[in-house]
């Protein structure tokens, strides 16, 4: 969204934008108010989501926050937490761009880095998408999904 | 477009000269936020003062693929084949410079020591910050890091993405870079050697880091006509040149 809006200002410099090209602001202002009620439903329910998956990955694998140097079960706890409320803020400006090149491509080395691929792979790929799917209504889903597949895509195996 | 923060020794402990007066206001604002590295983020783009600053609050400058090719053609110019030694040392100094401001940095942001801290994730943490301002992204393997030596492999080179395919390594500023941080980092002296080159037609730059018995001993093999393959190869086995 915002890159759009400065890609406007720049390509529409001296003269009026065509009709065209203000389709993108008519759609996302058609879809604010599912936005904002997506996002708030996820910030209320961060954290016991956040509990959810990790009970569930426990269930499917003990010792999965088990990394080289110990239970990091806190950390990734927290990692998830803040992956949840950068995913919301991108859903609630539509700004896919900078939540990749700010913190997703990032985020990916560090995964990499701990060797926590698979534990990742089943967070961002599986639980997250699912737990989401279960707290938002179809509509918010909708502005959620692109979200939620990039995330999967950058961070999963 | 790459950028080079104006990092400099001035002798002292501290390695760097910050730019007066400028501080990164989202640094600021935002002090341990730890993902800053979207272009938008980690420089902060000052209209009316006409200057770039980093995270940490050293200037930036800004160049050209003309810059570089003049760079390394004025060289070679002046000092003919030594300009690729003198690539290296510049990147070796560099290297050395940057571990010690690397190690501030490092320890100031995420609040443990360097030592104490997985070599995997301090070595994302070195390279973010050269990878978002346009030096390529990197590969580290570590696997063979007990016996001395890794590698290391860069996706987009700046030096040989402008310069195209000249059938030669071409990266030594790299390699030098490479060389003179990781011998800041763990305090040995340690070479290295580019094996495979984008400018050779290679589809990305692989670099060999380790003791210096090891590095003469890829220069032999490839000086011999050896291929990166073969080079990692006869490493991995525990192969050195025979006397």
């Amino acid at each position: 969204m915002f890159r759009q809006l400065n890609h406007l200002t720049v390509v529409a410099d001296g003269r009026y934008a065509r009709p065209e090209e203000l389709n993108f602001l008519r759609d996302y202002l058609a879809s604010v108010e599912t936005r904002i009620s997506a996002y708030e439903k996820i910030r209320a329910e961060a954290e016991m989501m956040a509990d959810k998956i990790q009970a569930m990955q426990k269930a499917e694998n003990p010792r999965c926050f088990h990394l080289t140097n110990g239970d990091r079960a806190e950390i990734c706890r927290r990692d998830l937490v803040d992956t949840m409320r950068l995913c919301a803020s991108a859903m609630l400006f539509s700004e896919l761009d900078l939540l990749r090149d700010n913190f997703l491509l990032w985020y990916r080395t560090i995964v990499k880095s701990f060797n926590y691929e698979a534990s990742s792979s089943s967070t961002y790929g599986k639980f997250l998408p699912n737990t989401m799917k279960q707290l938002l209504t179809p509509e918010e889903q909708q502005v959620m999904q692109p979200i939620l597949a990039l995330g999967s895509s950058i961070l999963s195996e | 477009m790459v950028s080079a923060a104006q990092a400099q020794s001035n002798g002292s402990t501290d390695a760097t000269i910050l730019a007066q007066n400028y501080r990164h206001r989202l640094h600021q604002i935002h002090p341990r936020r730890t993902n800053h590295y979207s272009l938008r983020d980690y420089l902060q783009f000052d209209n009316q003062r006409g200057d770039i600053t980093d995270w940490y609050n050293q200037r930036v400058t800004l160049v050209t693929e003309d810059f570089v090719i003049g760079l390394v053609e004025g060289l070679e110019e002046e000092v003919g084949s030594a300009s690729a030694l003198v690539m290296y040392r510049i990147g070796e100094e560099w290297g050395k410079r940057d571990a010690v401001v690397f190690k501030q940095h490092f320890e100031q942001e995420y609040h443990r020591e360097l030592r104490k801290s997985a070599l995997t994730f301090l070595l994302e943490a070195w390279w973010w910050p050269f990878t978002t301002q346009g030096w390529g992204n990197w590969e580290v393997d570590l696997t063979e890091q007990k016996n001395g030596f890794m590698f290391i492999n860069i996706f987009d080179s700046v030096v040989a993405r402008t310069l195209g395919d000249v059938g030669k390594p071409v990266c030594y500023i790299y390699a030098g870079l490479f060389a003179g941080f990781f011998t800041g980092l763990i305090q040995k002296p340690l070479g290295c050697i580019e094996l495979q080159c984008y400018a050779m037609g290679e589809t990305y730059c692989k670099f060999l880091v380790g003791k210096q018995d090891r590095i003469d001993a890829a220069a032999f093999w490839q000086n011999e006509g050896a291929t990166a393959r073969d080079i990692e190869k006869r490493l991995r086995q525990g192969e050195l040149v025979k006397q």
